[in-house]
């Protein structure tokens, strides 16, 4: 028995950012579509009754909260516009709140604030990549007068196979002569998955220390490769002109100077970014490049667009354990390599990293590669 | 009497019936049969040349009989009875016979079977037209007047619409006031209006019809006598001992010292002896309730000969061409521990919640404790597995959610709706979605588990199973229960000295639902409103403007035909043993003396033609004009004889 408790709505309504929580008549539809909720383990649907009914005991208690991928496939098929997704972020800052986050999301929580990045790298080292590289890369130092801000983002700093694509962006990005230049060690987290863990305030603190150095350096237009960064950059900072890489990319295809010579003979699946197709709704840019290669077959999945399956890295996951029944990553890499496709291209360095492993659980490496657009693009014009 | 010159016309309906009826053979087979006279066959009968090929056939030949074998007598039947007219022959000398939907298209795998029994059919028709009568219309004047029973919402607008087409009402209302059920609800959805200031603005109108209206309050019918276009009615004006206009009511009011429960608040509130149900309530003059009042004079010493305690009733006698039942509903009242019924202070029913928001002024309050959350029960009495209230009475759904808008609005009231189902049918899925916007909390519980009602200090608590928290039994604790009543239909005397049909539901039942949607089986009785069914105020008003507009196409035109197709009876044969009596459900039959000797006479008004009493009777001396026994008779044999090959 389990008693009412009105007031509770109310302080997940002014509090976390919950308002949309009475929208909810129960449908069911965010329960049916989500990839990873099981017969045993129903939700969002029923954590977010708990919540409508204010059943705060029942809603600590739910393993499910931890469970969410944050990809949004639920809040874009809700009939009520009640935005699951979002209020699962709620239910995640209660628990926060009330001291209840398991040890994973805390480490991962605790990386960011220590070394601002999820894998707690010294981040010192935040700018280790640049010795790697193949070109020149201008920093805020060396190159005051830059346009662009490229925001390198942790995984493409410290992910031993983002690095390369790091590489390759600034090799492709001098070769435009894109005015531009990076933080290097000055560098810290956007905080997009802080704020999808539920980690309010730390997001904020974050959010605040960016923007203070940004406008150290009066920074106006940020570039970023990351979808993660893009969209809390456009979306949930305030007045930066934000574009990405792929963006700059196909401008440069388009106009000539980035011109793709080497057909690579292959076919290629593209698996869409959460936050960049159901976050922000590019679906046709990614795709758009991929076209752009000579040679390139382009094949879908039948989970695409909207209906694509996530990757599983978003929120903390990309460090942690995922505490779920459902490895999304592994189901993906298995219908990737059902399309008969060569390349699983992505656009995220999250996705790379999970799909890699996805490939290599499933046993089918040997038939599918995980690739970056970007790193087709760099192969096709410099290879 | 044998008509002798039949003419038998067979249609090929462009192939619909020729494709797979031998037409041809059907016209040979008939054609030597007794009396008939010519028989052919033709690509369109309803065709201009068709009509005019019968018409000309039977003057020419001078017929005294036609059958037509074509499509459903649906379709044209009409129209060849009209070419008999033309042709100066009496219409019902004519049989229509369906040889395409009967045979043709029930059979068109078996075209020999299906031509076999096309013959047989038309050969049936054959018969039957050679032992029919020429029959005449029966025609009955409808005088402009209209009796309207029951002066709420549905019966008030249905008199408004007549009285403008200068039809003359008599609008009978047993309470001393107007305004029904209507008066006593809250903000009516969809306009959230009063109740009261609905009523007040029909009733601006009924003061500028007052000389087509009769309006007669604390009034009853005391019998009804005759049929449609002379309903002969007797009513009974109760006293209302208020006599005439005074200033001084107000003081009178004040002066009375009996107090009893006002049942116009459900109970809620005390009211005097003299008194008005609310401020506005129509007509001017209070009414004292001679059950309360004690004769003590205190208000007759305020208003001298305006009151008058010992008024007697009165009697009258009203002539009306038509009846429109507007009698209404009952609210469902709970059984005593239904969900706390009377068991607990704070357990109100829907109506009586609506009449504590319409007294409640700053904040809710009842029974000096003020009224922060409320849970509503929805369907009390309504969907029952067992017992009487098998329906959903429809509006409850929207009328909860109205009213739990309204408190919430109003007072910043808290709602809980513990419900079965939601039909927030139509227009009014915007309720249910403001009130989910609003922070209404919905919990879903399962007829097998209805939810519980206990106290626990100054709170009532409601245990529901929860459906839609994965069956979770979850506590509310609230300061109110409201029991979401249906509406339960009103046995009314009146109704039953008109045997008006009932549906199962126990309301009032119309002839056809779609096609005749506010006629009753009884010829000039129509129904208004929530008699007929649970209603909201928008269908009810809607059925009674319908009432309105079916009753003026008679009494516009003033009088109306009735088909001849009603039973007579063979006073030689009768021995009137009176069985006739028994079966007919619209006591439309009658034993009367004639010499000494009991006979069965018929009301020709009000016979519906059904033939109950004609299959009962053991003398056969009742006959149904149309389909009598000869006819009948007739028709068997000669679809039984054999067909040649």
């Amino acid at each position: 028995m389990v008693k009412v408790n009105l007031e509770l709505v109310e302080i997940f309504k002014e509090e976390f950012g919950a308002e949309t929580v009475t929208e909810c008549f129960n449908c069911g539809n965010c329960t049916a579509i989500c990839p990873v909720s099981t017969v045993d383990h129903l939700f969002p649907r029923r954590l977010i009754r708990y919540v409508q009914l204010g059943l705060e005991e029942k809603l600590l208690e739910a393993p499910e909260t931890w469970w969410c991928l944050t990809c949004r496939q639920c809040t874009v098929t809700c009939p009520r516009q009640a935005y699951p997704t979002e209020l699962m972020v709620a239910i995640r800052k209660d628990a926060i709140e009330s001291g209840r986050a398991p040890p994973h999301i805390r480490d991962f929580l605790t990386n960011i604030q220590k070394q601002k990045n999820p894998w707690g790298v010294g981040k010192f080292k935040r700018d280790q990549w640049v010795k790697k590289a193949n070109v020149e890369v201008p920093t805020v130092k060396t190159n005051q007068e830059f346009e662009w801000l490229w925001f390198v983002d942790c995984a493409h700093s410290f992910d031993n196979r983002n690095v390369p694509v790091s590489n390759m962006i600034a090799e492709i990005l001098n070769h435009i002569g894109i005015n531009y230049a990076i933080l290097g060690r000055e560098e810290g987290c956007c905080g997009n998955d802080v704020r999808r863990a539920g980690e309010e305030g730390l997001f904020q603190l974050l959010k605040e220390e960016n923007e203070k150095t940004f406008g150290k350096y009066g920074v106006e237009k940020i570039l970023v490769a990351s979808p993660h960064c893009y969209n809390t950059f456009k979306n949930e900072y305030d007045g930066y002109e934000v574009k990405l890489v792929l963006e700059v990319i196909l401008d440069a295809i388009k106009s000539g100077k980035l011109e793709l010579k080497k057909p690579i003979e292959k076919k290629v699946v593209y698996h869409d970014s959460c936050f960049l197709g159901r976050y922000n709704d590019i679906y046709e840019l990614p795709r758009e490049v991929l076209r752009a290669i000579p040679g390139i077959e382009l094949v879908e999945m039948p989970r695409s667009y909207q209906q694509a399956l996530c990757c599983g890295g978003g929120g903390g996951l990309v460090v942690s354990e995922y505490p779920g029944e459902i490895r999304v990553n592994n189901e993906r890499a298995k219908e990737a390599a059902e399309t008969g496709a060569d390349i699983l291209a992505v656009a995220c360095p999250f996705c790379m990293i999970m799909l890699e492993d996805g490939v290599k659980a499933e046993k089918v490496d040997d038939k599918i590669e995980v690739k970056d657009i970007i790193e087709l693009v760099w192969e096709s014009a410099f290879g | 009497m044998v008509n002798d010159k039949i003419g038998v016309y067979v249609c090929h309906c462009g192939g619909n019936i020729s494709d797979v009826v031998d037409v041809y053979k059907v016209v040979k087979a008939v054609q030597n049969f007794p009396n008939v006279a010519v028989a052919k066959e033709f690509m369109f009968m309803c065709s201009d040349q068709g009509q005019q090929m019968i018409e000309d056939d039977i003057k020419e030949l001078g017929l005294n009989g036609v059958v037509v074998a074509s499509c459903s007598p649906h379709l044209h039947e009409t129209t060849f009875r009209k070419v008999l007219a033309r042709a100066g022959l009496n219409p019902f000398l004519f049989e229509h016979i369906n040889i395409r939907e009967h045979a043709a298209w029930a059979h068109k795998h078996d075209p020999e079977g299906a031509t076999e029994k096309a013959i047989r059919l038309v050969r049936s028709g054959i018969a039957k037209v050679s032992k029919a009568r020429a029959l005449e219309s029966i025609r009955i004047d409808m005088p402009p007047q209209i009796l309207i029973i029951g002066a709420g919402i549905a019966g008030i607008r249905s008199a408004l619409d007549l009285a403008k087409l200068g039809i003359e009402v008599h609008l009978v209302e047993q309470l001393p006031f107007v305004g029904g059920r209507i008066a006593q609800g809250y903000g009516a959805y969809p306009s959230g209006k009063i109740g009261t200031e609905l009523i007040d603005e029909l009733v601006e109108e009924l003061k500028k019809e007052k000389s087509n209206i009769h309006l007669y309050t604390n009034a009853e019918v005391v019998s009804i006598e005759g049929f449609i276009g002379n309903f002969e009615v007797e009513i009974q004006i109760n006293p209302r001992y208020v006599v005439k206009e005074c200033d001084k009511f107000d003081e009178a009011i004040e002066k009375c010292p009996i107090e009893v429960l006002d049942e116009f608040n459900y109970g809620m509130t005390k009211r005097k002896a003299i008194y008005y149900p609310y401020p506005n309530a129509y007509p001017e003059l209070p009414a004292i309730d001679m059950n309360a009042c004690n004769k003590c004079g205190e208000c007759v010493n305020v208003c001298g000969d305006a009151i008058d305690l010992d008024q007697k009733p009165e009697r009258k006698k009203i002539k009306a061409s038509i009846i429109t039942f507007a009698t209404g509903f009952d609210p469902y009242e709970p059984k005593e521990g239904e969900y706390g019924y009377k068991q607990f202070d704070n357990v109100v029913t829907l109506p009586q919640f609506e009449r504590l928001l319409a007294l409640s002024n700053g904040k809710l309050e009842y029974k000096g404790k003020e009224i922060k959350d409320v849970a509503f029960i929805y369907c009390v009495g309504s969907r029952e597995r067992e017992g009487e209230h098998k329906y959903c009475s429809r509006y409850c759904c929207t009328a909860t959610i109205n009213a739990a808008l309204a408190a919430n609005q109003k007072f910043g009231v808290r709602t809980f709706h513990v419900y079965r189902d939601i039909r927030t049918y139509g227009k009014y899925e915007t309720y249910y979605e403001e009130a989910s916007k609003n922070g209404a909390v919905f919990l879903k519980f399962s007829p097998d588990e209805p939810p519980e009602i206990t106290q626990s200090g100054d709170k009532l608590i409601v245990k529901v199973k929860d459906q839609l928290t994965f069956g979770e039994e979850i506590e509310i604790p609230v300061d109110m229960v409201v029991l979401s009543v249906g509406m339960v239909p009103r046995k009314t005397e009146v109704v039953s000295m008109l045997r008006v049909p009932y549906s199962m539901d126990g309301f009032l039942q119309e002839v056809h639902p779609k096609l005749r949607p506010v006629e009753t089986a009884i010829g000039g009785v129509l129904i208004a409103g929530a008699c007929q069914a649970p209603k909201d105020t928008v269908e009810a008003t809607a059925s009674a403007s319908a009432t309105a507009a079916k009753a003026s196409t008679y009494l516009l035109r003033g009088y109306t035909e009735l088909d001849p197709f009603i039973v007579e009876v063979d006073a030689e044969k009768c021995t009137g043993c009176g069985d006739c009596v028994e079966e007919c459900m619209f006591g439309s039959i009658e034993l009367k003396d004639v010499n000494g000797e009991k006979k069965a006479f018929v009301i020709e008004a009000t016979c519906r033609g059904c033939g109950a009493c004609a299959g009962i009777c053991p003398e056969e001396a009742i006959n149904l004009r149309g389909y009598t026994y000869d006819q009948l008779r007739a028709q068997i044999d000669a679809m039984l004889e054999e067909v040649e090959e």
